[in-house]
């Protein structure tokens, strides 16, 4: 069983490396490492050789990022992995203990001050002005970035609007609900038009509706050419970036386009519904087929080297068994499968190291 | 520099303060309220103490002077004793804090017109206390002694101590203008809350990811916090002149003057130390360790300053404020005699304040 597994895995690193080479070709320049590209002013974020140490745990290491103008990138990983670390030294306010990193082609090790002008940054968590109105929050902001004053009233204005804000602009930030906090940060990093979005877990727990709205604003910043470098657990928002970057223990595991990463889930997806999941799982421990195993709440994701050939097998396997099932079907794998199981397979890796 | 930016950061610190009524409670009447209930705690008025007499003369004159003695109210006779050690040892059990030795030919000495002398002997482990009563005793005894006295022997009875300006030893009116320095500590603790505060809540990270500088902060900072104190220190100088009743010998403007220079000594202080801190409870256990448990001991307060201690005490502000506000008050001084504390306190507040813009960072962690 576990040469089988092995072997797989071989194979899927193997199909790993092509798909995700395929994937960066068709991105200009995502391939780039800056120290030897002359040409690196087409690339919003590059990063060489990162790393930033909090005494003795290493929360980003080598970290080699090259990200385009004018995309939505997607950086996602589990807790801890070093996103929030990422993003505070490309905003400039945490010093990487090596490694080089310009933005927008400023190098923000050395000087963070020069990109200011141009950044717009939304820390994780809620960091305005509570007792600050949303309209005194934005004004706050115009005035700190220098928004001329012609412009001001007007501009906010329209941040007002496309925030849905307009009939708030009056209530204390703190009284706002956690939808409308998140688009008044957003806003206030939008104050000064910057070229370079960091968004940090902008949209963690936001109801569904709110999420939508902020994506919304978020495409609309796409589409005047904002590059957006965003951080986010919910792998539906994931999919919506145009490249995505997979970080593990203060490193990029994986990059690439949504649908190219969905690809890298391990073999096919068999999804079986079964009354007794627990007695299904331990039962299918001893079913030959299985490379991949994860529970989703009322159902079981099976991931197996051929569908066609391995459901009737698992049919047999669980009728002989006297289990009863609902439904057994295949299913197209999901990023968030392709994440559980790099993510699982990069732990395996470690462990074994 | 920008004074827009400036300007932007002034409005919103004044926002914060005058909406949270915690803070702006914090920094308008709590010092004068600190004020009252410190003069009290620390008034130091005179307990009635128990004294005991060791008279060896038993002469008309020594009976006289311990007859005179037993009448005032802060003195309560307790007895003769017969031997010199049976004084320490009541003092011993502490059943008196005073004693008074009478020497032979007392009552001869002064009929002859000689000097002559008394002991005192006092509890030292109550000093305060004790301190002041003996200065009292020997005023009393001075007083007692005012007949005996001639050209040729200006002080018949020999006396330890000597009070100034407070003949009466109230120890109100030299404690209210020290506890000021006291009472003043309160803005700078609130400042380092608000620098605190502003990193916990993680405004400061969205902060430091915009244009704002280091001058432009901590100046946004500082100067509110200045304006309430100086707010501040107005009401509890009223309270020190109006409901204690001290005589303010000086002139109002200048103690405003001196009162601008330990607020700006102690909020620099204050800025510069909680610039390295990033949570609320440990900047207010850092300003309390900082500028009040050391203000208390060290600055001459209520103990004198030890000159072991000295160069400690005079880089506290609160040594030279406590100073100048007992000499304003007090003794009338002005600038002039004054100037060697303010100096002092123009440059804590000068160098804390250039030394918090030059290690200021705009980072996080």
């Amino acid at each position: 069983m576990k040469h089988v597994v092995k072997n797989v895995v071989k194979n899927v690193v193997k199909n790993v490396e092509k798909q995700s080479m395929s994937a960066r070709s068709q991105l200009p320049n995502a391939e780039s490492r800056f120290p030897n590209s002359v040409h690196h002013s087409m690339n919003a974020i590059e990063t060489h050789q990162l790393h930033r140490r909090f005494r003795r745990t290493v929360a980003v290491k080598a970290l080699d990022l090259a990200i385009p103008q004018g995309i939505i990138y997607g950086l996602i990983g589990p807790d801890g992995a070093g996103k929030t670390t990422t993003l505070r030294m490309l905003a400039g306010v945490l010093k990487p203990s090596s490694g080089q990193a310009r933005v927008l082609g400023q190098d923000v090790v050395r000087d963070p001050e020069a990109l200011r002008p141009h950044l717009g940054y939304m820390p994780q968590h809620f960091s305005l002005y509570g007792d600050l109105s949303v309209l005194e929050n934005l004004r706050f902001f115009a005035e700190i970035y220098g928004v001329p004053r012609k412009e001001r009233a007007a501009r906010i204005q329209r941040l007002l609007r496309f925030a849905q804000l307009e009939a708030f602009a009056q209530r204390p930030a703190a009284k706002l609900s956690g939808g409308m906090k998140k688009k008044l940060g957003l806003a206030c990093a939008l104050v000064h038009s910057p070229r370079i979005l960091l968004l940090d877990e902008p949209t963690n727990g936001v109801d569904p509706v709110s999420r939508r709205e902020f994506w919304d604003i978020l495409g609309e910043l796409y589409l005047q050419g904002v590059t957006i470098l965003i951080t986010t657990p919910y792998m539906d928002e994931a999919e919506r970036c145009n490249l995505v970057g997979l970080m593990f223990q203060g490193t990029i595991i994986q990059q690439g386009e949504p649908e190219a990463l969905r690809r890298l889930a391990p073999g096919e997806l068999l999804v079986l519904y079964a009354p007794d999941l627990l007695r299904v799982e331990q039962l299918l421990a001893r079913f030959p087929d299985i490379l991949s195993l994860q529970v989703y709440g009322d159902r079981l994701h099976l991931f197996v080297a051929d569908a066609q050939a391995s459901r009737p097998r698992l049919e047999a396997f669980l009728r002989e068994r006297g289990v009863a099932f609902t439904a057994l079907y295949q299913d197209e794998p999901r990023l968030e499968e392709a994440f559980v199981h790099l993510i699982r397979q990069a732990q395996a890796r470690q462990a074994a190291a | 520099m920008s004074i827009r930016r400036l300007w932007a950061i002034l409005r919103k610190e004044f926002r914060h303060i005058l909406r949270d009524r915690r803070i702006l409670f914090m920094v308008t009447v709590s010092p004068a309220i600190m004020l009252m209930a410190f003069a009290y705690v620390f008034s130091f008025d005179l307990n009635p103490t128990r004294m005991a007499v060791f008279d060896q003369d038993r002469s008309p004159h020594s009976r006289q002077l311990v007859l005179a003695l037993s009448q005032d109210r802060n003195l309560i006779p307790a007895g003769e004793v017969a031997r010199y050690p049976d004084l320490r040892r009541e003092m011993q059990a502490g059943r008196i804090k005073l004693g008074l030795v009478i020497p032979p030919g007392f009552g001869a000495d002064l009929a002859a017109g000689r000097q002559t002398q008394v002991q005192v002997l006092g509890d030292g482990s109550d000093a305060i206390n004790t301190s002041t009563q003996m200065a009292l005793l020997a005023r009393r005894i001075d007083e007692w002694s005012q007949p005996f006295r001639s050209r040729a022997l200006p002080q018949p009875v020999e006396l330890q101590a000597e009070t100034l300006y407070n003949p009466d030893i109230k120890g109100r009116w030299s404690m209210v203008p020290a506890l000021l320095a006291i009472a003043m500590i309160l803005p700078s603790m609130s400042v380092a809350l608000a620098l605190a505060r502003e990193k916990e809540l993680g405004s400061f990270e969205s902060l430091a990811a915009t244009p704002v500088q280091a001058p432009e902060y901590i100046l946004g900072k500082l100067a509110p916090y200045m304006v309430f104190g100086v707010i501040s220190a107005g009401l509890a100088i009223a309270v020190a002149v109006l409901w204690f009743r001290v005589p303010m010998r000086g002139r109002y403007l200048d103690l405003m003057g001196f009162t601008l220079l330990y607020l700006w000594a102690t909020l620099g202080i204050s800025i510069f130390v909680s610039s390295f801190i990033t949570n609320q409870s440990t900047a207010l256990r850092a300003v309390l360790l900082l500028f009040l448990v050391p203000s208390f001991f060290l600055t001459g307060l209520i103990i004198p300053i030890d000159e072991q201690a000295r160069l400690v005490a005079y880089s506290l502000p609160a040594t030279h404020y406590v100073a100048i506000n007992r000499a304003v008050f007090l003794k009338g001084l002005s600038w002039g005699p004054l100037g060697f504390h303010a100096f002092l306190l123009l440059a804590m507040g000068l160098l804390s304040t250039v030394l918090t813009v030059l290690s200021f960072r705009k980072r996080v962690g």
